[in-house]
């Protein structure tokens, strides 16, 4: 058996046979869904930012107080790990699919609006997005499957 | 058309190249990790997307808060699309299906 699939390696190697299109695995999406729950992350900095904006009464002093630079850094930060993570990922998942896995942020955003900002959450919201999380498991089926 | 409907369609198409550029760099092998990053082809994208950030933001001024998401998901489409034309990703009944349920609930959660 050994030597069976020696020979295949040795014939994909050589490219006398087409090599199987890489497989994500279960592994890989989630990954892909850690990814977006950080980029929903950076959701929280920008606005905690935006926020910081409107406290002053002059945009200068806005931009040079604590409350403002903290939470651009996190934004900037967290988008950078995001990119860097994202840049691996999109190796192993067709762009398409990959890319669809984005609408689960807006589960994350409900989450995040209701914890961290105290926002109402209605019913038309939370079954929105649990549809999405739905299309998305059968995106990503087709990956892994 | 709303002129900020185009526009925030045209900042969702040239998001949707840059993630083109960024996955076809992803398929190169570089000498090195930060060769990985730091080319071209990322710096483009990247470059593509904060283009399209300003795009959006003019698009948010004249446009009601909730009709911008809901614009951006045209963006699932166009990469669908553009996956097909430059990596010749099948477009499957399964994907289509998926597509479908993403789309009708971005559309209840904006409702």
């Amino acid at each position: 058996m050994g030597r069976f699939y020696g020979t295949i390696a040795f014939m994909q190697e050589n490219k006398l046979v087409k090599p199987p299109k890489q497989k994500a695995r279960l592994k890989d999406v989630f990954i892909l869904q850690a990814v977006f729950i950080l980029f929903s992350m950076s959701h929280i900095a920008i606005k905690i930012t935006s926020e910081a904006l409107h406290a002053f009464d002059s945009i200068f002093e806005a931009i040079f107080s604590v409350r403002f630079i903290i939470p651009f850094a996190a934004a900037l930060f967290i988008l950078a790990v995001y990119a860097l993570i994202w840049q691996q990922v999109i190796k192993r998942f067709d762009l398409s699919i990959a890319y669809a896995n984005k609408a689960t942020t807006l589960l994350w955003s409900i989450v995040w609006g209701f914890f961290i900002f105290n926002e109402e959450i209605n019913p038309a919201k939370i079954i929105g997005a649990l549809i999405v999380c739905v299309g998305v498991i059968i995106m990503n089926s087709e990956a892994v499957a | 058309m709303n002129i900020y409907i185009l526009i925030s369609l045209t900042a969702v198409t040239i998001a949707s190249f840059s993630q083109v550029i960024l996955k076809k760099s992803s398929g190169k092998k570089y000498g090195s990790k930060i060769r990985e990053y730091l080319n071209p082809m990322v710096i483009t994208g990247y470059g593509l997307m904060f283009v399209s950030l300003v795009f959006s933001m003019i698009a948010f001024s004249g446009l009601e808060f909730t009709n911008v998401p809901l614009l951006e998901s045209v963006g699932y489409i166009i990469i669908m699309v553009l996956g097909y034309l430059f990596f010749k990703e099948k477009i499957t009944l399964r994907k289509l299906a998926g597509m479908a349920i993403i789309l009708s609930g971005i559309f209840v959660y904006y409702q």
